[in-house]
């Protein structure tokens, strides 16, 4: 799940920077209004996280020409403009939620969650599959009753393959979602995080969940397609 | 407590009063006046008749009368008198009217030759009367040729008769006087009140106006235009002042938008800082990490309230000040020394006034606006960019004006630039800079009298400080 953090204050930036990739986030960030745009712009991100009063190009510009650009990226105002007519405008502006400063970073995590929910047409903050369960709140895995345990990587990947709902998912997708286009790893590195998360769940159950298609990709469902 | 209405309602109420009592008074007295002569002429009348009617015959005189002709001399109700006297013949009568019934009328009167004296009397029977009295001489004579014509005699003639009619008419006139008197009293007063009430109206208006002015910020103006001459000072005052409540609020807003988005930022970075560090931390040198920038926080928020309670003590006025004779060159010197370590980091250079103007002004706080005013020439200047610091001056009076490129600085903003914590858009995100010091420099500038003013013209901008004359002489020892 990849973060862009459009935020002008150095100390908010880092902080969230820092708790988000801890999240399990894959999170970029821009300090003025002008760099965010060129950065949002670009695409590749699931969420945008957008101050308002912004040096150079003011934050609801920056929402305006998003959209102007055809972006339907989901974007959460965050700024110290907590007048119900500011949340008035930022939402008119296209933004999908506002949240005011200050704020507790439970919070802003919860919704970043709801919003990658929308993201993949999902309501409901658990995800089954088989007797595969997936709680996107808690993060937490269990298969047959059984807690599994995965690194943050491994969560994403099973998180985005579950968003996807018996969707075939290409290794393409999963290293732009996981690893973002500067970051783009060797294709295997998808294989090997498979394989592991595989392996993972068949200690608690017997049934294939991750299928593999091949030269398509990957597909999370409780049949074989 | 006062009212115009009421005062005007008293001063016209009592006036009208006064007019009508005298007009009445005036009015009873000229028509009584008009009666009682009336009266009198007719007194008059009957006197002259009953001279006509007497004939003197030689030494008799005779009175050519009859009941039935004035009968009444002789009625039993409210009769009337006469009697007749001979000039100068004791009290008795020639003649007495049958109504007497041999009683006597006083014997007063006016002598021949002048007018019939008229007085009030009680008459015989009891009843208020008028009289009148006269002496005349008889005018018909009997005599022929064997008797010489004999010297006309003088009698006297008293008449009188009820005054009850008269004071019937007196009575009614004074009741009819009184009766109007009131009726357009009160018509008076109700005149008075649609009067008042009518002119007073634009001022009810205007009162009902300002009262219902519940938010400066919203209230609609008065219509001064269609104000009453009289009112259009007020009008246009009242205007004003909600102009300038408005103008005064909405700084105050942005200002108290702008120190919560101060506030907001730092108080947000610590709660994120410490929830990722609760959440997430794990070792010591993140903890460790984590505190450090607390702390940082922490110090720039006690920055922010330091200023914030400078300010208030600027704003209330006690700061003391002691004028002394500065030159001004010399000063701009002092103040540039510690900021050109960061101006040379920026590759800024800056080129300083002449020397040789010197002002009268309290050293420490000219320091600290001028300080401000090139600091924040520094920050927001582009790099590589030159600042200007020059002295006008035309002998009775001298400016100081520091100038740099504006570096976005729109000609709108300009009039917010002393408003505490605003920010420009492109100055957003300096951490360095609590966006209070032009604040700061301003009110300063207006304790010590100087006019400090602001302008971005053609991609530059200038901070101008103006000293008038008596700075330009020392000044006494002060405390604003």
């Amino acid at each position: 799940m990849r973060i862009l953090l459009i935020e002008d204050s150095r100390n908010l930036l880092d902080a969230l920077r820092l708790g988000l990739t801890k999240a399990g986030y894959e999170v970029n960030t821009a300090a003025d209004g002008e760099t965010g745009l060129r950065m949002a712009a670009k695409g590749g991100y699931d969420v945008i996280v957008l101050d308002l009063l912004l040096p150079g190009i003011p934050g609801l510009e920056v929402l305006g020409r998003l959209r102007e650009l055809g972006s339907e990226v989901h974007v959460l105002i965050l700024t110290a403009l907590d007048a119900v007519e500011d949340r008035v405008k930022g939402l008119r502006a296209g933004a999908d939620d506002y949240l005011a400063k200050p704020f507790s970073f439970d919070e802003l995590l919860a919704r970043l969650q709801a919003l990658t929910r929308r993201r993949f047409g999902k309501k409901a903050p658990v995800i089954r599959v088989g007797d595969l369960v997936i709680d996107t709140v808690g993060r937490i895995v269990t298969r047959a009753g059984e807690e599994i345990s995965l690194t943050h990587r491994e969560y994403r990947l099973l998180e985005f393959l579950a968003f996807r709902g018996g969707e075939t998912v290409s290794r393409m997708e999963i290293e732009e979602h996981l690893y973002g286009l500067r970051s783009l790893p060797l294709s295997n590195v998808v294989d090997s995080a498979i394989c592991s998360i595989r392996g993972k769940l068949k200690r608690h159950g017997t049934e294939p969940l991750i299928h593999t298609r091949p030269r398509l990709g990957y597909v999370l469902s409780e049949h074989a397609p | 407590m006062k009212s115009i209405r009421y005062a005007l309602l008293w001063r016209l109420g009592g006036g009208v009063l006064l007019l009508l009592v005298a007009g009445g008074a005036a009015l009873y007295a000229g028509v009584s006046w008009l009666l009682v002569s009336q009266f009198d002429a007719g007194l008059e009348t009957k006197l002259e008749t009953f001279a006509s009617l007497l004939l003197q015959d030689g030494d008799e005189i005779e009175l050519e009368f009859a009941d039935a002709s004035m009968p009444q001399f002789s009625a039993e109700i409210d009769p009337e008198y006469f009697q007749i006297w001979l000039r100068g013949d004791g009290d008795d009568a020639l003649f007495r009217s049958r109504s007497l019934d041999g009683g006597d009328l006083p014997r007063t009167f006016a002598p021949s030759g002048e007018p019939a004296l008229v007085w009030d009397l009680a008459l015989p029977d009891g009843r208020s009367g008028r009289a009148i009295g006269a002496e005349v001489q008889i005018q018909k004579q009997e005599w022929n040729i064997f008797r010489k014509k004999p010297e006309p005699a003088s009698v006297v003639i008293v008449l009188a008769q009820g005054r009850g009619p008269l004071d019937d008419s007196l009575s009614a006139l004074l009741w009819g006087t009184v009766a109007g008197i009131l009726v357009l009293l009160g018509a008076s007063v109700v005149l008075a009140l649609r009067v008042v009430n009518t002119g007073l109206r634009p001022l009810d208006d205007l009162t009902h106006h300002a009262a219902a002015v519940e938010d400066p910020l919203r209230a609609p103006r008065f219509d001064a235009e269609n104000a009453p001459r009289e009112l259009r000072p007020v009008a246009d005052g009242f205007n004003d002042l909600l102009d300038r409540i408005q103008t005064a609020f909405e700084r105050e807003r942005r200002t108290t938008a702008n120190i919560a988005h101060e506030l907001k930022t730092p108080v947000s970075e610590l709660m994120i800082l410490t929830d990722v560090a609760l959440r997430y931390g794990d070792g010591a040198g993140e903890t460790r990490r984590a505190l450090e920038q607390a702390r940082g926080i922490a110090e720039q928020m006690d920055a922010l309230i330091a200023m914030l309670l400078k300010l208030a003590r600027i704003e209330s006025g006690r700061i003391p000040l002691e004028p002394e004779p500065i030159d001004l060159a010399e000063m701009v010197g002092e103040c540039w020394s510690p900021l050109s370590a960061g101006a040379t980091a920026k590759g800024q250079s800056f080129v300083g006034p002449k020397p040789g103007r010197t002002v009268t002004a309290d050293r420490a706080a000219l320091g600290v606006v001028l300080t401000n005013l090139l600091d924040n020439a520094v920050a927001y200047a582009p790099e590589k960019s030159t600042i200007r610091c020059a002295i006008e001056s035309n002998g009775k009076a001298c400016a100081l004006v520091v100038s740099n490129p504006s570096n976005g600085l729109q000609a709108d903003d300009v009039d917010k630039l002393t408003e505490p914590f605003w920010r420009a858009s492109s100055s957003r995100g300096d951490r360095d800079h609590a966006g209070i010091g032009l604040a700061l420099a301003h009110r300063l500038a207006e304790l010590l009298q100087l006019e400090l003013s602001f302008a971005a013209e053609e991609g530059v901008f200038s901070a101008r400080v103006d000293f008038a004359a008596r700075h330009l002489d020392v000044m006494p020892s002060t405390t604003a």
